[in-house]
């Protein structure tokens, strides 16, 4: 299958010569990406892989980027993080639809990561909902990267986390 | 098209004509166009996502449908 997902980094000072990395990312196997240079700083790639699933496709495309660009920090990878206006646009219906949804199952609807005049939720986890829920057609490919996408993101921040507060703070919530 | 660069494989960069302090599109207003991608359909389709994407682009088009399309 094809797996469609973008990995966004922030580029060391190091790296300025733009116009060379990006050959370097083709030869490397990353001609199956848009490789966007339009932020100073950042190196954003869209690939549209195919693998044998979503695991091997961000897998293989982590590998190559961090074998080519070493210095490279990931920033984030998307779809993960959305509003409830990029879930309605994934999964084809209209804002107020999600939004209606949303507010007849407070109690099920998934929490979350950030409440506040813009909330955002993890993509996997509403479209894992809405499959369980049913009614919805919902791409399996899209379903399969939001998860791996989740697991990045999470993989990649719990480098934030010492070691010793882990064990602590876990205890403490739920 | 902006910059055209002869070097293989990438065959320039598409610079997309209204980036400015209202452009929202972010990285890929400069994005690789590949001479000889992976695949071809899914590069095209890509970038053609970065174009409808734009949110300058999808401004002038809301406002006069003829001259974008």
């Amino acid at each position: 299958m094809e797996y469609t997902f973008t990995l966004k980094y922030q580029l060391n000072e190091q790296d300025s010569d733009l116009d060379a990395l990006v050959e370097r990312l083709g030869e490397a196997g990353c001609d199956d990406a848009l490789v966007g240079i339009g932020q100073p700083g950042r190196l954003a790639l869209e690939f549209t892989r195919a693998a044998d699933s979503a695991k091997a496709a961000v897998s293989s495309a982590l590998a190559d980027v961090k074998r080519t660009v070493p210095s490279a920090r990931l920033i984030e990878m998307t779809p993960d993080f959305v509003g409830l206006t990029d879930v309605a646009e994934v999964v084809g219906v209209s804002r107020q639809n999600i939004r209606k949804l949303m507010l007849a199952h407070t109690g099920s609807f998934p929490a979350p990561v950030h409440e506040g005049s813009a909330s955002i939720w993890h993509l996997a986890e509403v479209l894992t909902w809405l499959d369980t829920k049913g009614g919805y057609a919902l791409e399996r490919s899209t379903l399969e990267v939001s998860r791996v996408a989740l697991q990045v993101n999470l993989a990649k921040e719990t480098r934030r986390l010492p070691a010793t507060q882990a064990r602590q703070l876990s205890q403490l919530i739920r | 098209m902006a910059r055209q660069r002869r070097r293989q494989p990438c065959l320039g960069q598409d610079l997309l004509p209204h980036n400015d302090h209202e452009c929202r599109c972010g990285e890929f207003c400069i994005t690789s166009v590949w001479s000889t991608p992976k695949n071809p359909g899914n590069h095209a389709r890509a970038l053609r996502r970065v174009v409808d994407n734009c949110t300058n682009r999808k401004r002038l088009r809301d406002a006069d449908p003829v001259a974008e399309d």
